[in-house]
């Protein structure tokens, strides 16, 4: 009986630690915002989503945009080349458009029509895990 | 202590239920976000939702060529009424969106007052950084200047959201984007009831289908962590469900590369057709719910 609660008490004990530590980790992300300056002269959005990225983890952000709008779509991290991201119709599950291995970390898009669309932000780094934010801008004055 | 790693412990459950949760159907564009898989490995995944900052569709409906009408705003010193933090944070969204509005019609004695009111709830909330007096200096000293102004407006918008999540307080920035949603839907409702031959006008409207669908998704992820804020899910319910009469003709997104410069084109029609009886009942929906949150 003793051991069977003391077993419980470690576990739950355990768990618990675990718990707040997977917390602790995450929310580190959120001080690393990374700059923005990929975005210029784009005005950003407002709205980040500091996430922790390895090579099985994605992070997906549906992102709506306007009809005749153009945006700049920027992720960012410690180190730019660690991350890329692809672009996904979230209906077909189509690939639109991957910066993998691209010139620009970043991407310049307008739309025929408004819609939502599917950014996925992925990682390079298969040894470690690395903090991204996927940045969207617009341009202001068109 | 106990209520910060408490708080972590709840973002945690939080972004586990945002990574397990797949959403459910709806119509439009959106049908089905599963996760779509890579190889043989189906990865593990975040979900998170974006939607249009106040500035960016306050910009769209100014350049369908409407009027500044200061009397549709929230008036500034109706901070004073807002005694819970839902109810400051929803109206703190509403007065950024005010601000934008202001501030793209070079309105700057309102202009002034929205900053005013604005840096009172963020103060209430904890949002100080957005709104320190370097950033009050700098609006100051660039209030003539519109595009200084709305790069400032963008990065008040953006510091108030970022330091809320870093704080751990999702529930609190999910509440400011409904805001500033209903804000820029009432004002773009009542400028469209005054010409409804502004067919540019409509449109926006019209296409506001996708920042709510994404809203109500976000919305409903935050009253799992927060039971109190389930009326904006059921406002921006309400909502869907009026813009889902509206007729609507859609085409596959293809995307085109346009030039050397990476800049790309997503090819693809998306008709949204808004009669006025949709437009009145979207209005009639709009008023009631806006009033509801700025009394």
């Amino acid at each position: 009986m003793n051991f069977s609660l003391r077993t419980f008490l470690a576990f739950f004990c355990f768990s618990s630690l675990f718990t707040i530590l997977c917390g602790f980790t995450s929310l580190d992300c959120f001080d690393k915002r990374h700059n923005q300056t990929n975005i210029h002269p784009y005005l950003h959005n407002g709205q980040i989503n500091p996430t922790e990225l390895n090579a099985q983890n994605t992070t997906s952000t549906m992102v709506s945009f306007y009809k005749g709008q153009s945006y700049r779509i920027s992720p960012s991290s410690e180190v730019q080349s660690n991350v890329y991201f692809e672009l996904v119709d979230p209906e077909t599950k189509t690939l639109l458009y991957t910066s993998k291995d691209q010139k620009h970390p970043h991407l310049d898009v307008r739309f025929e029509s408004s819609r939502i669309l599917q950014v996925d932000l992925k990682s390079n780094d298969n040894n470690k895990d690395v903090c991204a934010t996927l940045h969207v801008g617009f341009l202001p004055n068109e | 202590m106990y209520s910060k790693l408490k708080n972590k412990v709840l973002y945690c459950v939080f972004l586990c239920m945002c990574a397990c949760e797949s959403t459910e159907t709806q119509p439009v564009t959106i049908h089905d976000t599963s996760l779509r898989t890579d190889g043989d490995v189906q990865a593990l995944k975040n979900f998170f939702y974006m939607i249009p900052s106040p500035m960016e569709t306050s910009i769209l409906i100014k350049k369908t060529g409407v009027d500044y009408h200061y009397d549709f705003l929230n008036a500034p010193d109706n901070y004073k009424h807002y005694q819970t933090t839902n109810q400051k944070a929803i109206n703190l969204g509403v007065y950024c969106a005010d601000l934008c509005y202001a501030t793209l019609f070079d309105q700057q004695q309102d202009l002034r007052f929205y900053i005013s009111s604005a840096k009172k709830l963020a103060e209430d909330l904890g949002v100080m950084d957005a709104f320190d007096s370097q950033m009050i200096d700098r609006v100051e000293y660039n209030l003539e200047e519109r595009d200084s102004m709305l790069k400032i407006v963008s990065e008040i918008y953006w510091i108030a959201d970022a330091h809320l999540k870093e704080s751990e307080n999702a529930t609190v920035s999910s509440l400011m984007m409904y805001g500033g949603f209903i804000e820029t839907l009432y004002l773009a409702s009542n400028l469209y009831s005054l010409d409804k031959s502004n067919q540019a006008l409509a449109q926006v409207i019209a296409d506001q289908v996708y920042a709510l669908y994404n809203l109500n998704a976000l919305l409903k992820k935050t009253s799992e962590i927060d039971p109190k804020t389930q009326q904006t899910v059921e406002h921006t319910h309400e909502l869907l469900e009026i813009y889902r009469s509206f007729k609507t003709q859609s085409e596959n997104p293809e995307a085109v590369v346009l030039d050397s410069s990476n800049q790309l084109l997503i090819k693809g029609e998306n008709q949204i057709q808004m009669t006025q009886s949709d437009f009145m009942a979207l209005f009639e929906k709009i008023v009631a719910i806006r009033d509801n949150i700025v009394s």
